[in-house]
């Protein structure tokens, strides 16, 4: 099991009314899944990523990853987790402006305080494994969406994280693009990396192993494919 | 990493080019400035310490109702301070040009007026190690008739010549012999000279025969042994003096300067040069540390303006695994990069704007001379980038990378709320500057104006006190008159703009009063319209008799209204009473008028009691009362004129309104420096603000573009968007108007006449830090307001 979500609720005050985000939400996730999030907007299903990633706070219930009471961590454990077992994938890439691709890549590794070599066989690995070498020292600006999404996964990736959540990849991309970026977490997947997803598109969701239907912060089981 | 941090942090400062020139541009000026002022502050603090035992070397002066006496007479040295073991040595120092006016010194046909000549004891270099280019410290001064001359002084006679063993004829009849050259002496010296004389060929011929009571005109300097105290010395001094049988009773305070504070701490009667003063030291490092601040805070400004954009970053760089330590590096090394620029620049410009410096500091400062200066500053900066970036490092870093998957970066904890805050404190600070410059100006523009109880203009000050030239005055004088274009002329022993002769006077009553006196003539009172009150036709009637000696003049005086009131009498009652002024013959003489006050010393001083005296021994000067406006051409008469009477003494003159200025010379300059320095710090909080108004309307687009769809005139957006700045202005102005109150009351409590603190000079500064602020953020609010609507609507 590589992480569990027990009876999680999540508000906000608004107006003196408790508006739930999340509504007392189980959720198991072993490793090799790969789940897609499905709900209409404001069902919570970035709020749940945000949870599961340990980006966001949850108000009750017990988050269990791998072998951590993630509820009973501090802050600054809670980061550490993230940052080691867990890459994002944003909808609008979230490259760094300033650097370019390989720089991008190179960033987490920095953060992690890998040694300089290392840090230059992983990114030239990483960038041969996306078949991107030919664009290391362009700036995001000078990519189409479809290589800077490229570029994002490769850089969730770069770490060898556990756990790749991916907050609708695609939702700016046009279909050939959206196809690719799929096909390459299916790979992934299939390589045995964990993947959540949260996707508005059913053809997307359907790449996944599994589907979680979410409204107003609950999860609603439908017919289970 | 770091490598990383400084490419990102170039990076960002391409990418945000706006706040980036703002920041560089305003710290590049702040620094220049603080270079600046820290430079002068240096030069100021390092006065006199260039002697190798400075520590031990004193001046001995006399306190004396809060005043100081610094010249004193000769015989002290000999007569008390060559008995104390604990002084090593002691050397006298005595200024030509304080009683002889200028002397002509000449070398063949190169003849020159304008040498600062020194007499001194042949010991001065043991004690002022003055590096020497030739000679022997301990021979130069020994013979009588030897002259040190400084290198520029030996360059201008001799050019390359070596001017050793060279003779120099003084006043066209002593011989002096080059018997050493000094090296160039040091701005940061309290004393300057061209020529060093030694004492023994001084033109009054054996000075070591004056008594103690007399020749009120010599420096004394002691240099002590390590381990005395000067405390011990001072009582050795009076146990010496209570030993001599003196014919007055006297009982001065002795006290001793230490060299090094003299420059910055001493402001007594008859300094050698005008020193400087600590309250400016003080001063100029506030308004440096201000004009820092001010700069600063546009660094934090512009972060927060920042802020919006760069929180994506900040979360990106979280959500792939930054500490928040390394993030915070990551800001340091961007406000490192931007403070270093500016370092750079401000260096070169410092060299291009050196002279403009010069002129207004009146200070030359090489910044490249001193191999600690430049590592010292440099640090400086270092540590002022890691302030500046620590702000919004710790604000910014704060974001929570949720807010990046959810996108709601508007509403995530990252807004500075103090940015408010520094923006009023930049406007304390422009409006103070202001308030300040207004104050010193009109204090300034008062003291030219004020009525002084004689009239200045058009009055031309002679030099007439030549030895060769003392029979001759009279008909000087009268040859002058004779002409339609001068209206009067008076003979007198001091420029009655600065009178600083004082002595003891007493009183009918027995009482003893501290008096100025002067000697003039009775044509004196017409010359510079003085008002008389009393005694007209008599002060008319007095014949100055120059053939009478000294032991049979009767004497007879003139005092001003001060006087009376201190002798507690009213004028028709002083008339003929019988005072006895302190000098001279002392014999009892009548006062035979009585004048009206008039400020016969700077305005920083009261209007004391004078006395005027008819001896004509003491004559030194001759004003010329000017009636016409061909000022030229009277000038041309008048040196005419002396050529034919005097010969060729020297012609030196200046005018009575001029000697009236540079008594103000330090306050004329430090109301200049403070001008500067308040635009200065005006034009860098203006960046800032108008940094910051490009990023407030432009977050206010959207709020814009929906007023005017609903039909908000260009007028009402302007309005709206003006007034969230100008809010803070009047907060400043409301902080800042008693504490700049305060603040130049206490200044103007330096002048005995000084001009009110009305209340349209606090309001003249809120409405020109008003009217820049308006200026500063009108172009881009009108911008936003005139834009079209669907343009800012659509790209929400």
């Amino acid at each position: 099991m590589l992480l569990q979500l027990n009876n999680i609720f999540k508000w906000v005050n608004s107006g003196g009314q408790r508006i739930f985000l999340l509504k007392d939400l189980n959720l198991e996730v072993e490793e090799g899944e790969f789940i897609s999030v499905m709900g209409p907007s404001g069902s919570g299903k970035s709020t749940l990523l945000n949870v599961i990633g340990m980006l966001d706070n949850f108000d009750e219930g017990e988050y269990h990853f791998l072998d951590e009471s993630v509820h009973n961590l501090k802050e600054k454990h809670r980061a550490n987790l993230y940052k080691e077992y867990i890459g994002f994938v944003f909808q609008s890439y979230h490259l760094l402006d300033e650097l370019t691709v390989k720089e991008n890549l190179e960033m987490p590794l920095l953060y992690k305080k890998y040694k300089s070599s290392e840090r230059k066989a992983m990114v030239a690995d990483m960038l041969d494994r996306f078949n991107i070498v030919g664009k290391k020292d362009l700036f995001p600006a000078q990519l189409s969406g479809g290589q800077q999404q490229l570029v994002g996964v490769a850089r969730a990736l770069i770490a060898n994280p556990k756990l790749i959540l991916a907050d609708e990849p695609t939702g700016n991309l046009n279909s050939t693009q959206s196809k690719e970026i799929m096909e390459l977490f299916k790979q992934l997947n299939q390589e045995g990396v964990t993947i959540v997803q949260v996707t508005h598109s059913k053809k997307n969701a359907a790449y996944g192993s599994r589907i979680i239907n979410l409204l107003d912060g609950r999860r609603i089981i439908q017919n289970v494919t | 990493m770091l490598k990383n941090h400084f490419k990102s942090a170039f990076r960002n400062l391409i990418k945000y080019k706006v706040g980036s020139t703002i920041n560089v541009a305003g710290l590049t000026v702040a620094l220049l400035t603080t270079f600046v002022i820290y430079s002068w502050v240096k030069h100021e603090l390092s006065y006199d310490s260039m002697h190798e035992d400075s520590d031990q070397v004193y001046r001995l002066v006399i306190d004396q109702d809060d005043e100081q006496l610094i010249s004193l007479s000769p015989a002290i040295k000999t007569r008390l301070l060559d008995n104390i073991p604990e002084i090593e040595n002691s050397v006298r120092l005595f200024k030509a040009s304080v009683v002889g006016g200028k002397t002509k010194v000449a070398h063949e046909n190169k003849v020159f007026t304008n040498n600062e000549i020194v007499y001194t004891d042949e010991n001065f270099f043991s004690i002022f190690s003055f590096p020497l280019v030739y000679g022997d410290k301990n021979e130069i001064l020994k013979k009588p008739n030897a002259v040190v001359l400084t290198e520029e002084t030996a360059e201008k006679y001799f050019g390359s010549e070596d001017p050793v063993g060279k003779t120099l004829m003084v006043s066209n009849k002593n011989l002096l012999e080059v018997t050493g050259v000094v090296e160039s002496l040091p701005s940061n010296s309290h004393f300057h000279f061209d020529m060093l004389v030694s004492m023994k060929s001084h033109p009054w011929g054996n000075i070591d025969r004056t008594g103690l009571g007399s020749g009120y005109v010599y420096y004394n300097y002691i240099k002590i042994y390590k381990d005395s105290s000067p405390a011990s010395i001072i009582e050795k001094i009076n146990e010496q003096l209570a030993g001599i049988e003196l014919s007055w009773d006297w009982d001065p305070m002795f006290g001793l300067q230490p060299i090094k504070d003299i420059h910055l701490h001493s402001d007594g009667w008859g300094e050698f040069e005008a020193n400087g003063s600590m309250t400016f030291v003080y001063v100029f490092v506030s308004i440096g540390f201000l004009v820092l601040l001010i700069a600063a805070i546009n660094y934090i400004n512009m972060a927060a303006a920042y802020s919006l954009k760069r929180s994506k970053e900040i979360g990106i760089r979280k959500t792939i695994g930054a500490e928040r330590k390394q993030l915070i590096v990551g800001f340091l090394v961007e406000s490192l990069v931007v403070v270093l620029t500016a370092f750079i620049l401000a260096l070169f410009i410092n060299e291009l704007v050196k002279p403009a410096v010069h002129y207004i500091t009146g200070t030359s400062i090489n910044i490249w001379n001193n191999e600690y200066w430049i590592a010292q500053v440099f640090l400086c900066t270092l540590v002022l980038g890691v302030i500046i970036g620590f702000f919004p490092a710790l604000f910014l870093t704060r974001v929570s990378p949720s807010s990046l998957i959810t996108s709601k970066f508007t509403k995530t904890g990252t807004r500075f709320d103090f940015k408010n805050l520094l923006l009023t404190i930049q406007f304390c600070i422009s409006i103070f500057l202001i308030i300040g410059t207004i104050v010193v100006y009109n204090q300034m523009q008062y003291m030219q104006n004020k009525k002084l109880g004689y009239d200045k203009e058009q009055v031309f000050v002679l030099h007439t006190g030549y030895e060769n030239l003392k029979n001759k005055t009279e008909l000087l004088k009268q040859t002058l008159v004779g002409d339609s274009k001068i209206v009067n002329a008076s003979l007198l022993s001091q420029i009655p703009s600065n009178i600083s002769t004082g002595e003891g006077v007493n009183l009918p009553d027995g009482n003893r009063i501290e008096v100025s006196f002067m000697s003039v003539d009775k044509d004196f009172f017409r010359t510079l319209s003085v008002d008389i009150i009393e005694g007209e036709e008599r002060i008319g009637q007095v014949k100055i008799d120059p053939d009478i000696s000294e032991e049979n003049r009767k004497n007879q005086f003139v005092v001003n209204r001060s006087f009376l009131s201190k002798m507690e009498v009213n004028a028709e009652d002083a008339i003929n009473k019988n005072i006895v002024i302190r000098h001279g013959n002392m014999q009892p003489g009548p006062i035979i008028g009585v004048i009206d006050d008039f400020h016969f010393q700077s305005l920083h001083n009261p209007i004391g009691p004078l006395v005027l005296e008819f001896t004509p021994h003491n004559f030194q000067h001759l004003l010329v009362k000017l009636n016409t406006d061909d000022i030229k051409a009277t000038m041309g008469f008048i040196e005419n004129t002396w050529k034919n009477i005097a010969g060729d003494l020297p012609f030196d003159y200046q005018f009575l309104d001029e000697t009236y200025n540079a008594l103000y010379k330090e306050e004329t300059k430090v109301s200049y420096l403070i001008l500067t320095l308040s635009i200065i710090s005006i034009v860098i909080g203006s960046i800032g603000l108008f940094g910051l108004s490009l990023f407030f309307v432009e977050r206010k687009t959207k709020e814009i573009g929906i007023r005017k769809v609903m039909g908000a005139s260009v007028l009402k957006i302007f309005t709206i968007l003006t007034k969230s700045f100008t809010k803070w202005v009047l907060i400043a102005n409301i902080i800042t108007w008693p504490i700049g109150y305060y603040i130049m009351s206490r200044w103007l409590e330096n002048f005995a006449y000084k001009t009110t603190l009305s209340w349209w000079i606090f309001a003249l500064a809120g409405a020109i830090a008003m009217a820049i602020a308006l200026v500063t953020v009108s172009w881009q609010s009108f911008r936003a307001a005139i834009a079209n609507p669907v343009e800012s609507l659509r790209n929400e």
